[in-house]
């Protein structure tokens, strides 16, 4: 014998199962052309160099803009790597004595 | 002697379309129609179902570019139908257009009667058909759309909760869960009316 959540399950299926199912028509394939037709062809899917492309471009002003403030900004604080390596050089205590030892 | 042309295939008129050929599409809504209207009708309310399939068939237009050509062109347009009956349901459960019916005395007879039954008759031997659709419709509008479709797909179609899932577009592990859930929930909305325990 069925339990209860069987018997009520199997008439829930029937019933859902009973449920009418509409025809479409010719009126409807028109309607559904036409709307397509409005649309244009469908678009492609943008591959990877495509969009690595459009990434690129996007992305070119602001690198172009990115390097014009990094100079100005390099320029205004008056940055010289070899002047700084040299005061470092000469102020170095340990490279002082041995000058001195070797002086001496 | 004269060679008949062959019909095209799927994929020779998809790529038909997607060279430029909208027309083309007139052949995959002959060929499919009936399949996608099928799904659809089973979701939806019937007078909403030829608008749905409408809306189903256009989104597979606008994605048929991403259509690889390995798939079934079948199982991809069930897969848009399915999606779209769910967007749909989402769209009248936030516009709050789903009715709430209260069941009547009869709703609660027909259930009492298949409950009560103690032989194997059919369903059509319960009373009426039109009674069963409506505690049916009461059930599931008291459901989420999320539920309501696995409910729908899982519970009344039969099918399996990979297949669910597939067609959906979800994990496995989110149907298997809205599938236990929405029938806890179908339960307790049919236990209500007939008193607590009367279905476990």
């Amino acid at each position: 014998m069925k339990d209860n959540t069987t018997k009520v399950r199997e008439a829930l299926r029937a019933a859902y199962r009973e449920k009418e199912t509409d025809q479409t028509g010719e009126l409807w394939k028109t309607r559904v052309m036409g709307h397509v037709r409005s649309l244009g062809a469908p678009a492609a899917p943008a591959n990877f160099s495509v969009l690595f492309g459009r990434f690129v471009w996007r992305a070119a002003p602001v690198a172009c803009l990115l390097i014009v403030a990094l100079t100005v900004g390099l320029v205004n604080l008056d940055y010289a790597p070899e002047y700084e390596i040299t005061a470092t050089f000469m102020a170095d205590p340990i490279e002082s004595t041995v000058e001195q030892l070797w002086a001496g | 002697m004269h060679n008949t042309p062959s019909k095209p295939n799927d994929r020779e008129i998809i790529q038909r379309i997607l060279d430029g050929d909208a027309d083309a599409f007139a052949e995959i809504l002959t060929r499919y129609k009936d399949y996608v209207m099928g799904i659809v009708s089973r979701h939806v309310p019937y007078e909403q179902a030829e608008e749905t399939a409408h809306d189903a068939f256009i989104r597979a237009y606008q994605s048929l570019a991403t259509f690889r050509g390995e798939d079934n062109l079948r199982h991809w347009l069930a897969s848009i139908a399915v999606r779209t009956c769910y967007d749909f349901w989402r769209q009248r459960y936030r516009l709050k257009e789903v009715p709430m019916s209260s069941l009547t005395q009869q709703h609660q007879e027909w259930l009492e009667n298949v409950i009560s039954d103690t032989s194997d008759r059919a369903f059509g031997e319960h009373g009426s058909r039109k009674e069963a659709r409506e505690v049916l419709d009461w059930a599931l509008a008291k459901l989420s759309a999320e539920d309501r479709m696995v409910l729908e797909m899982v519970y009344l179609e039969g099918l399996t909760i990979r297949q669910a899932a597939e067609l959906l577009g979800w994990t496995t592990a989110n149907v298997k869960v809205r599938s236990f859930r929405s029938r806890r929930k179908l339960q307790k909305l049919l236990s209500g009316p007939i008193g607590e325990g009367m279905i476990q």
